[in-house]
């Protein structure tokens, strides 16, 4: 009994996680699809593979995405990491303050933030350029990466490492021996994140990039303002493929290297 | 420990400083390029050169006339075009910003403009001129100086500031189903029908660029052009004049869809409504557009363009060349490409939005008024002759956000 | 003292990345927010603009209307993420496993995309009414009621609920799956109940992560615009679509007072997320969890 009203959340959830994104591939895939007809007349997959590989546009937008959001994850991962340690591990004045101050990003809205950040941008002269564009990515991505890896860090505590450097392990070798491979949970959420924000950020990449970073958010999202559902859901289903292929081919090649930690 | 309330005071001191000073020796100090004086100069040394242009990116057609038209075009020309797909409103951000930063020279070389951004734009001094004859030979040879549409947008003075490149006119769609082939053709005749049809009308809720154009065309058909045109663009002034039309529009709002408690928010919502025969009238920019949704399959031949009797809203697309664009040689001969008869001619057709010609009617090569003709007729929908009769010019662009309000105060939020 | 030390020295990346981008950027939109902003000609600085937004009834009701509908979406995110985390938190399970590949799907995807799938679904010719009604069991689409542009703004929370749901449980299960098994097979055995179990042992685990997740999420669901601007009821306006509103009619001269509006709000984002915290110490596990 109790099993089965576990299948039944489970598949209430599925269904609940799933039914949009059908949807969304319906159009990108579908031809004349109007009320009543329950479903599309025409179903063409060729038609939405061959838009994928021959539209320059999209390929183009698929290069930028995705070095801005791997230049992000480096960025914002070597801030993020110190700053988790410190919430994490260590008692100090202002700590309050500070675990408020890593939300700011995300509370003041944005367009409160964003052309500011674009003068300063331009003030220092990074308008336009990857360092500045995956500047202002960090910052939305920071309070995330900053989150989830603290709730990891604050599990395993300290006493490793602290019993580590008992042992007498230099600083960095506890770092690299114990800290990072006990926190790889937090940091595979965090790059995850990461990615994702980077990738879905639109205004942002469009004001500091000066129009030269044109991803494949930048492109979709006037359709989806203007509600060109077709067009829109097209770059929808490759921002999909594009998300969850490399994000789920981590976290098959991470459980594999811990399958393996294990055997040995 | 003092070091470290050193450091503090340094971190806060750094924004302080760059906010403050250093106006004057920014990098980018160095003077700005200028216009060409001529096409000649222009197109000598625009080559090599790429341009860029920013505009709203949400018009398949629209983007499909640049890439596989006009880029090809100036490709032969040596010149390299990118199509930045940013809204206006992002734009004028983005130029305000580079101006206050005191930035000389930024990465937008011609814009898609009109209206009460044209007025903004204007009044902070973020275009460059004069764009005249001199350096468009096809503004020349197409466009005379004298039509109102090029003294003026939206009652702003244009002096030479902006380039009209393409021509819109607010037509309805109507379901030929739903209405039974008798089209409400007046603001009357629609109250009447929506009466004995309640719940089968709609309209984009303001500040969607369609559904304040509706509004103001109700006006139009309640008060007159000329009263809101002289009203003064105040709040008070404003709502003097249009106060029997904030009253047609409350009559109607009990037989609109849900009662008139809510509206659809975009263009494309109303569209789907409209296609799922939901709603029966749909409305559109462009006279054209029954054609192109028809083309790809969203309406089908139901759907049947007309206009009100007293006529309907049009205006003008402009282009225009902000103060700090990098490539200005190149803007100018991109301009002149976009107002080119062959352009304009490919435009014609449905997959790339079928827009009119901004041409003066005098001036209208024959070739172009076939098309045309032809078009209206293969598509069933108002022949142009029809539409440039029935053309009602807008109202000052500062006086659309104060119809907006009075129409949210009055209308939307009345009980 | 070398901890002094080594903690300024692992915050000063955080730092410098903040004061660079971040402060001075809010900086220069606080001085906006008082009248300075002389690229219109305005110079006379004060605090008028924030008394005229606390002057304006329509201003203080959107706030309230959109306050209670961000704490309710926010608390029904959370409350249905911490029970499916629970329920499905094993690592050796293969079940579990799927479940949890599923539950971070809609974490990566944007909110417009499920704003676009929405309005395909349950707007009123969408394919859920189609669907009950070929299946006969509605008469007609008009019976379905309005989901989206609704007076309760049920689109707006759907969408919220797709996103939030899946947040808040991968962020608990990442947590859950760190902890100690130990701890609950010694209580167990000491004969301690399910409730117990949860109460004593899991919660002040999680909670701390769970007050995160609470914050990060009610700062988007009070703050941002885009979802509240095309699902959003328009008689009941939020907050958001009201500032962006204004901001998007191009009255520059209008600017310090949408800077106002946005501070006013991120002020109040700032007290609550600070109250939460404060309250997170209070719960069980506060005194503890994630400071340590």
């Amino acid at each position: 009994m109790k099993k089965l009203t576990k299948l039944a959340i489970f598949l209430i959830f599925s269904c609940f996680v799933f039914l949009p994104l059908l949807v969304i591939v319906l159009l990108a895939v579908g031809k004349s699809w109007n009320y009543p007809q329950l479903l599309p007349q025409q179903i063409n997959f060729g038609s939405y593979f061959k838009l994928l590989f021959t539209n320059h546009e999209l390929l183009t937008s698929l290069t930028a995405s995705i070095s801005l959001a791997l230049g992000t994850i480096v960025l914002t991962i070597s801030i993020a990491y110190p700053t988790a340690i410190v919430l994490a591990y260590y008692q100090f004045r202002g700590k309050k303050l500070l675990n408020i101050l890593v939300y700011l990003p995300l509370i003041i809205p944005g367009i409160a933030l964003l052309t500011n950040v674009d003068f300063m941008m331009i003030k220092l002269g990074l308008d336009g350029s990857f360092l500045g564009v995956i500047s202002i990515h960090t910052l939305f991505c920071l309070p995330y990466a900053i989150k989830l890896l603290v709730d990891n860090l604050a599990l395993l505590h300290n006493r490793y490492e602290v019993v580590s450097r008992n042992l007498g392990a230099s600083g960095w070798q506890t770092f690299f021996q114990i800290t990072l491979p006990l926190s790889k949970n937090g940091l595979q959420g965090a790059v995850m994140m990461t990615y994702i924000v980077s990738m879905t950020q639109y205004l942002a990449t469009l004001l500091v990039g000066d129009g030269k970073y044109l991803t494949l958010s930048v492109r979709m999202f006037p359709f989806t303002q203007a509600g060109k559902y077709k067009i829109a859901a097209v770059y929808g289903v490759t921002f999909m493929l594009v998300t969850l292929i490399p994000l789920y081919l981590i976290d098959a090649w991470m459980s594999h290297q811990e399958r393996r930690v294990i055997k040995s | 420990m003092r070091g470290g309330k050193r450091l503090k005071l340094l971190v806060l001191l750094v924004p302080l400083l760059i906010l403050g000073g250093c106006a004057g020796n920014s990098k980018d100090s160095q003077s700005a390029n200028k216009l060409p004086t001529n096409y000649q100069t222009a197109l000598k040394q625009a080559k090599g050169q790429t341009v860029t242009y920013y505009g709203f990116g949400g018009s398949d057609t629209q983007n499909r006339w640049i890439d596989q038209v006009v880029t090809p075009m100036m490709k032969k020309k040596g010149i390299t075009v990118k199509r930045v797909p940013m809204d206006i409103d992002t734009i004028l951000n983005k130029l305000t910003t580079e101006k206050e930063a005191n930035k000389k020279q930024g990465n937008i070389d011609v814009v898609w403009i009109n209206g009460e951004n044209f007025y903004n734009a204007k009044k902070l001094g973020l275009l460059d001129g004069p764009l005249n004859n001199k350096m468009l030979p096809n503004m020349k040879r197409y466009i005379s100086a004298s039509d109102p549409d090029v003294k003026r947008d939206m009652a702003t003075p244009i002096d030479q500031l902006e380039v009209p490149y393409g021509n819109a006119q607010f037509v309805m769609i109507g379901s030929k189903k739903m209405f039974n082939g008798n089209y409400p053709t007046s603001a009357a005749k629609l109250l009447d029908w929506a009466k004995t049809n309640p719940g089968k009308l709609t309209y984009v809720a303001p500040p969607d660029f369609t559904g304040s154009a509706f509004i103001r065309n109700i006006i139009y058909e309640t008060v007159g052009y000329q009263a809101l045109n002289d009203a003064p663009a105040t709040k008070a002034g404003i709502y003097k004049v249009i106060k029997p039309s904030l009253d047609y529009l409350n009559e109607l709002k009990p037989y609109l869809w849900e009662n008139g408690k809510t509206y659809p928010k975009t263009t494309a919502q109303m569209d789907k409504m409209f296609a799922d025969h939901q709603i029966a009238l749909d409305f559109s920019y462009n006279q054209m557009y029954a054609a192109t949704q028809k083309s790809t399959g969203q309406f089908t031949n139901d759907a049947q363009t007309f206009l009100f009797d007293k006529g309907t809203i049009g205006n003008y697309n402009y282009l225009a060349v902000p103060k700090t664009a990098p490539n200005k040689a190149a803007a100018i001969v991109l301009i002149n490409m976009m107002l080119s008869k062959k352009a304009q001619s490919e435009q014609l057709s449905l997959k790339y939005g079928a827009a009119i010609p901004p041409y003066s009617a005098s001036k209208m090569p024959p070739e172009i008024t076939d098309k045309l003709n032809d078009s209206a007729k293969k598509n069933n929908t108002v022949p142009v002759k029809t539409l440039a009769k029935k053309r009602i010019p807008e109202v000052s662009g500062k006086k659309i956000p104060i119809i907006e309000q009075l129409w949210k105060e009055h209308v939307l939020n009345a009980n | 003292m070398p901890t002094k030390r080594k903690i300024i020295l692992l915050l000063s990346p955080f730092y410098l990345f903040f004061t660079l981008f971040f402060f001075s950027a809010v900086l220069k939109s606080f001085v906006t927010s008082l009248g300075y902003y002389p690229i219109v000609g305005l110079k006379k600085i004060g605090l008028q603009y924030y008394g005229s937004a606390f002057h304006s009834a329509t201003f203080l009701a959107s706030c309230e209307r959109t306050f209670l509908f961000a704490l309710f979406s926010t608390a029904m995110a959370c409350l249905v993420g911490l029970g499916l985390a629970f329920l499905f938190n094993g690592r050796k399970n293969n079940f579990t496993r799927i479940f949890f590949k599923i539950a971070q799907l809609p974490v990566m995807l944007p909110h417009i995309f499920i704003v676009l799938a929405l309005l395909q679904l349950i707007s009123q010719t969408g394919l859920i009414p189609s669907l009950l009604v070929h299946l006969g069991i509605m008469a007609s689409i008009n019976h379905f009621p309005l989901l989206v542009n609704d007076p309760l703004q049920i689109g707006i929370i759907l969408t919220y609920l797709w996103k939030e749901i899946p947040f808040v449980i991968v962020s608990l299960v990442l947590v859950l799956r760190q902890m100690d098994d130990r701890y609950k097979i010694v209580a167990v055995n000491l004969g301690a109940t399910k409730w117990q179990n949860f109460w004593h042992i899991s919660l002040p685990l999680i909670q701390p992560a769970l007050i995160n997740a609470f914050i990060i999420n009610f700062a988007f669901n009070f703050g941002s615009y885009e979802v509240p601007y095309l699902l959003g009821n328009q008689q009941r306006e939020l907050l958001p679509v009201y500032i962006y509103d204004l901001y998007v009619q191009g009255d520059l001269t209008q600017l310090p007072l949408t800077m106002s509006l946005n501070l006013i709000l991120s002020l109040f984002s700032i007290l609550f997320a600070g109250l939460l915290l404060k309250i997170g110490r209070f719960l069980p596990g506060g005194h503890t969890g994630g400071s340590k």
